[in-house]
């Protein structure tokens, strides 16, 4: 993680967007949502003055939680607004794409999971993350993390058939 | 790893991976203006008014002190929130709480989210400044009140601390009079509020040492002591050392005597249960997708479904976990406010359990039909997202649609009302004069 506090900026806005866009994408289903989510985060980022931006020691971690924070507040809002109900669609952006059995129980799955549940699968199925850094992500507690993905899972066996 | 993790795994790196995702250029931003020239206009503005105001002199607008109320009464429903409710600062109840109640939206900027107090009639509301004051900007920029406690008697309510101080405290504002007393913890800390004792002497919290609490509030880190405050002495016990954090439901049971917590270990939902008296705490295993959601005045506890199944309640054995009493629920249910006897529940039906359904207080006996007590519409000022009663007034409460009655305007209002008013004075004089001038000519 040291050799990312040394990289440009811009270096860092190539490397993390595609990988911010796609943890935006599962936790609000929507891609539109998560674009605008991203490139509002990096904005602020950018307008950091250079030093302010090198005390932050992880720029990737530091980049995922302030996307987590904006995805958790865009849902929260389309919940208000009432335009979306508590599960985003999360339908694949390449139409009629052929889906094997697995992804379609678990694409199922993921809508009737809530936003911080889906952070917390994307982070610890998707990026590895021991449950620990899961929690330092989320801005929560390590039981809570636990639970978080116990219920998650729980709902993708019962889909999966097991 | 299983087979089935490994199917899943793979399941979400396909889905997580499906969106072909371009990296546009770089967003184009400007630097930030200074904030004090952000700020000077509207702060100008701002004081311009307020000594406009203050040189008219507005008198004062009539109000009546809440009075007292022999029988308890609940809103049949809950009025939305308004800015000219007065504060408990400026106008206590004169009376016990009913309820207390975090409403609106995301933002308190423009008085849009408030937490708000009910007195014992019914009809009295007030904002809880106090509350309001102790809160923080949270990590999505959005303000996060102070959470709240309600003494079982609603005279008093324990304030938390979102301020990240290093010397954090614990307010308990008597809302009879509004006096307030401060209880220091020891060293830089962070907690939680979980509850006060059936007898009203005693609030339970969780307490971590440092003074970094979650974006989420004062909650505290992966281990936290349970520590029982007495209001009386203003002493700190410690029930509990260094427990695996639990961000589950609290309550005293019955006696007093235990701490029933909501908690989840690697098997599944359970209920912690520690000895006030320091004894070995012991873990009771929930089966399925059941959570703790309150305590039942006779030792029993109540544990409800997760909202994407059914929505069901149950009374369980706190000895064994065996269950006492079974019954659907028609929504899902957040926790338990107070009991009208040991099987007749008042529960919490919040809104954003029903996918912007109308938030209820349910009666909900398991020997009965479930009824409705009160409600908060799923509207932008009436949303109601946490909600507490006063136990042993609620369970005789009886529903009312008087109200709402909100105090002495605040003194923005009465600003505004003030040069609204010598505005309309001024373009009254000018006009007159314009006329006159015409006449004369």
């Amino acid at each position: 993680m040291n050799e990312a506090r040394q990289r440009a900026p811009g270096e860092v806005y190539a490397h993390e967007y595609a990988g911010l866009v796609r943890l935006a994408y599962v936790t609000t289903g929507s891609l539109a949502a998560a674009e605008d989510v991203v490139q509002d985060v990096f904005a602020d980022w950018f307008r950091l003055d250079g030093d302010r931006r090198d005390e932050i020691r992880e720029p990737a971690a530091y980049l995922r939680r302030a996307v987590l924070s904006r995805c958790t507040s865009w849902v929260r809002r389309r919940v208000l607004e009432r335009r979306h109900a508590a599960a985003p669609a999360l339908t694949p952006p390449a139409s009629d794409a052929p889906s094997q059995a697995d992804i379609a129980a678990v694409r199922a799955a993921l809508r009737r999971l809530t936003p911080r549940q889906r952070a917390a699968v994307f982070l610890r199925y998707y990026l590895d993350l021991p449950e620990a850094q899961v929690a330092a992500e989320l801005a929560c507690r390590p039981g809570t993390v636990k639970s978080l993905l116990h219920r998650s899972l729980t709902r993708m066996k019962d889909v999966l058939g097991e | 790893m299983s087979d089935l993790e490994q199917r899943l795994r793979a399941a979400i790196r396909a889905i997580a991976d499906e969106p072909d995702v371009p990296v546009p250029p770089r967003p184009a931003v400007t630097a930030r203006r200074p904030w004090l020239i952000r700020y000077a206009v509207p702060a100008l503005a701002a004081l311009a008014v307020l000594v406009a105001v203050f040189a008219i002199g507005l008198p004062p607008v009539d109000h009546r002190p809440a009075a007292g109320a022999d029988a308890a009464f609940l809103p049949d429903e809950l009025a939305g929130l308004s800015l000219l409710t007065a504060t408990v600062s400026d106008a206590p109840l004169g009376q016990p709480a009913m309820a207390v109640l975090d409403q609106g939206n995301l933002g308190s900027t423009w008085g849009s989210s408030q937490v708000v107090v009910i007195a014992a009639d019914g009809r009295t509301y007030r904002r809880l400044d106090l509350a309001e004051q102790r809160g923080t900007v949270g990590d999505d920029s959005e303000w996060l009140h102070a959470p709240t406690s309600l003494s079982p008697d609603g005279r008093l309510v324990a304030i938390g601390d979102r301020r990240r101080s290093s010397t954090p405290d614990i307010v308990v504002l008597d809302l009879v009079t509004g006096q307030r007393r401060a209880y220091p913890l020891a060293q830089p800390s962070t907690y939680r509020l979980l509850g006060w004792s059936p007898n009203g002497r005693t609030l339970a919290i969780l307490t971590s040492a440092g003074a970094d609490p979650d974006s989420y509030g004062t909650a505290p880190g992966s281990e936290a002591d349970l520590v029982l405050l007495d209001l009386a002495t203003g002493l700190f016990a410690t029930v509990q050392k260094a427990l695996t954090e639990s961000d589950g439901h609290h309550c005293f049971t019955g006696d007093g005597r235990t701490i029933a917590a909501g908690t989840y270990t690697d098997q599944g939902p359970a209920v912690a249960l520690y000895p006030v008296d320091g004894s070995a705490p012991r873990t009771l295993p929930l089966t399925g997708e059941w959570h703790l959601i309150g305590c039942a005045p006779d030792g029993s506890l109540l544990v409800t479904t997760s909202p994407e199944v059914d929505p069901e309640l149950r009374l369980v054995s706190a000895t064994d976990g065996a269950v006492l009493r079974d019954t659907r629920l028609p929504q899902p249910v957040s926790n338990a406010l107070a009991w009208r006897s040991a099987n007749g529940p008042i529960l919490y039906a919040p809104s954003w359990l029903t996918e912007g359904g109308t938030g209820r207080v349910l009666a909900a006996p398991f020997d009965g039909p479930v009824t409705t007590l009160s409600t908060a519409d799923e509207g932008w000022f009436s949303r109601v997202t946490v909600l507490e009663l006063a136990a042993d007034l609620a369970g005789d409460a009886v529903p009312t649609s008087a109200g709402p009655e909100r105090g002495l305007w605040p003194l923005w209002a009465r600003v505004v009302a003030g040069v609204i008013a010598m505005l309309a004075a001024a373009v009254s004089v000018l006009r007159r004069r314009i006329a006159s001038n015409g006449r004369a000519g």
